[in-house]
């Protein structure tokens, strides 16, 4: 069974327990970033990101050239302003980074295009209850289609090499959000199977050491196999198209916004024109 | 290839509106061990004799896992004690609800060689679930529960889904349902078949089932890599465009002389339908040999109606390769005589006619058209 990756909060006590784990260490302020990476190092466990969450719009954060080998998961709230961020973008080019950007700002929409552009991976955090799904449709097309050289932007591209039409397809991994992969630990390390349970205080595991047996209990198992309960109701996400891809992540907001039912669909198109295009191998002139 | 439905019960835990089990009078009755195990004799007198033969048993109902785990365990057992040089000719599989499905039954179907389940499912409300009130809820909540089950057990299922009057206003909405729940797995879609008036409200026309049809399968056709176990569509692309011409029983015209049905009492008939309504009723298991059963004289009028269904009311019909003239009960159904097409047979016809041969571009020819050619 494959080991999983450890969200947790930046806290010395909690790291020491995590030796030989792979970590996802949780920060609020760039200036912790340093002190993190030592910290993990010192106690032994890998790295798999830190996950940096600021309201600081990306321009206004000291981008760093030594960040160069720390793999960063940047939630930020915008890109900030633009001649800001064009001084900062050699720098962030560098680094190993993927910069998330919520859909509550509509700015945002055009700021994904702008870092993809410059080579700098993206990820679209879908918040709020009025996502612009054509928006969205345009900048999946881009991301998937688009024939000038740019860089993915999740979850259109991360969907797009993990992609089977004939199963179902979830991204939540892009956002940690994937009991397979991801668990989520509070600073007593107590274990819960997503951000919104470790929030709530709805923990699958008391102490990590339990952790080796997770995939075996009853919670874990009932949110695996939630999907199935989209079926138990007449009507809403089963009965669409795009369900083997969104598996009902926009339930809430699909009768007052239904925008996701065509975009999912024509998200699965894309995905099938992508994988088309990228089997056709060119072959050129030159041997 | 023998056929053997094997009618364990006809008790059913479920009432499903268009299901003809609720209606029968008499459903209380199991098959008692002692004729399973005249059966299991039977099978193997049968596959000594007839080298190269082999037997399908379908476990069918009512629901046959209302007898339990230890049914099939004892069905195991008689067959490894009357089938030991045989067995290996003998494949199982069921068809059933799955609403009592459990852990325990996984040993006996494992053993039998069950890697496979037909089950059915309807989304609509009150359809399918047990009670006056036709309790869905618990149905589907069960029928969900049992699926998990197969799924972590990698055992294999597949599900028909009955065409009602109530699924004519959104076909391409159950359709995304069922791709959705079976996801890589098949589903069927079959018309509900009414043969009384109290249920009249949900029957449908062979008219109204092409068009429901007819309105999945552009989408299907765009897309079929995606959804590629779905029937009819599936079968009809193998017969039409890969000519691969295995049919399903009521298709095929073969059921003849391959096909048994045993209820609880060991008393046999061609299939289930034909036992409810009483006829081609070859005898009892307890008298006969399965080889007498097969060749019953009864049979012959369903091998003559293939003789004579392409000389009278199909001689114009062209897809006669891929339907036969329908299922010979549903014949009978309508006009108290085999001899003559089903009424289902115009629901194949429209459909080739006025979806697939336009939407694929392949027009179907059959072997007498193909040998006219050549």
């Amino acid at each position: 069974m494959r080991s999983h990756f450890l969200v947790c909060p930046f806290n010395e006590n909690l790291l020491s327990k995590l030796h030989g784990k792979s970590v996802v260490v949780r920060l609020n302020g760039i200036e912790k970033i340093s002190a993190a990476v030592d910290t993990v190092t010192k106690h032994q466990a890998h790295l798999h990101c830190l996950l940096l969450e600021t309201q600081t719009p990306v321009a206004a954060i000291p981008f760093q050239e030594n960040w160069r080998d720390i793999p960063l998961a940047l939630y930020a709230s915008s890109l900030g302003r633009f001649p800001d961020f064009v001084r900062q973008a050699p720098t962030l080019r560098q680094l190993n980074i993927r910069i998330y950007l919520p859909l509550d700002h509509e700015e945002n929409y055009t700021s994904f295009r702008i870092l993809s552009s410059l080579g700098i991976e993206s990820a679209v955090e879908f918040k709020g209850k009025n996502i612009k799904w054509e928006l969205i449709t345009d900048l999946m097309t881009y991301a998937l289609l688009g024939l000038i050289i740019h860089a993915p932007i999740a979850p259109f591209n991360y969907v797009a090499s993990h992609y089977d039409r004939q199963s179902r397809n979830d991204y939540g991994a892009v956002y940690f959000e994937d009991p397979y992969t991801y668990l989520h630990l509070d600073d007593k390390g107590r274990v819960a199977l997503s951000r919104a349970d470790l929030t709530a205080g709805k923990f699958v595991a008391q102490d990590i050491d339990d952790v080796d047996d997770i995939n075996g209990s009853e919670e874990f198992r009932e949110r695996v196999e939630g999907w199935r309960n989209f079926f138990l109701k007449a009507d809403g996400c089963a009965y669409c198209q795009g369900w083997r891809v969104c598996l009902g992540k926009y339930s809430d907001t699909m009768k007052s916004n239904p925008g996701c039912m065509e975009f999912f669909a024509e998200f699965m198109d894309s995905l099938e024109k992508y994988k088309a295009i990228k089997k056709r191998e060119k072959i050129i002139w030159q041997p | 290839m023998a056929t053997i439905i094997v009618k364990a019960t006809e008790k059913c835990n479920s009432n499903c509106y268009y299901c003809d089990v609720v209606y029968k009078k008499d459903t209380g009755k199991s098959m008692p061990l002692e004729i399973l195990e005249t059966l299991f004799i039977r099978i193997n007198e049968f596959l000594k004799a007839e080298i190269g033969e082999r037997v399908e048993i379908l476990w069918h109902g009512g629901e046959p896992l209302l007898l339990g785990p230890q049914y099939y365990m004892s069905a195991l057992k008689l067959q490894d004690k009357h089938c030991l040089d045989t067995k290996n000719r003998i494949t199982h599989n069921i068809q059933t609800n799955l609403t009592c499905f459990n852990s325990e039954f996984m040993q006996p179907f494992k053993e039998l060689g069950i890697h496979s389940i037909g089950t059915s499912y309807d989304p609509e409300p009150h359809m399918r679930g047990p009670g006056k009130i036709i309790d869905s809820d618990t149905y589907n909540r069960r029928f969900m529960q049992a699926l998990e089950l197969l799924d972590r057990n990698d055992i294999a299922w597949g599900l028909i889904y009955v065409v009602t009057k109530k699924s004519l206003a959104k076909p391409l909405d159950i359709f995304f349902f069922l791709s959705n729940l079976t996801m890589g797995k098949g589903f069927n879609m079959n018309p509900v078949l009414i043969y009384d008036d109290k249920r009249k409200n949900i029957a449908i026309t062979p008219e109204e089932f092409v068009e429901f049809l007819g309105a999945i399968f552009p989408y299907w056709w765009k897309y079929r890599q995606r959804y590629p176990d779905v029937n009819p569509f599936k079968g009809l692309v193998e017969n039409v465009i890969n000519r691969d011409l295995s049919l399903s029983c009521g298709d095929s015209g073969a059921c003849t002389y391959h096909h048994i049905n045993v209820a609880p009492d060991g008393q046999t008939s061609q299939c289930g339908r034909s036992a409810d309504w009483g006829l081609l009723q070859y005898g009892n298991i307890r008298d006969k040999s399965l080889g007498e059963i097969l060749h019953d004289q009864q049979r012959d009028p369903l091998n003559e109606r293939i003789e004579v269904l392409p000389k009278t009311e199909c001689s114009d019909c062209r897809f006669w390769d891929i339907c036969h003239g329908g299922c010979p009960l549903d014949a009978y159904s309508q006009h108290g005589s085999f001899m003559h097409k089903s009424e289902w047979c115009e629901a194949k016809r429209g459909f080739m006619e006025r979806y697939f041969e336009p939407i694929t571009g392949v027009k179907f020819e059959s072997r007498k058209q193909e040998n006219c050619k050549k």
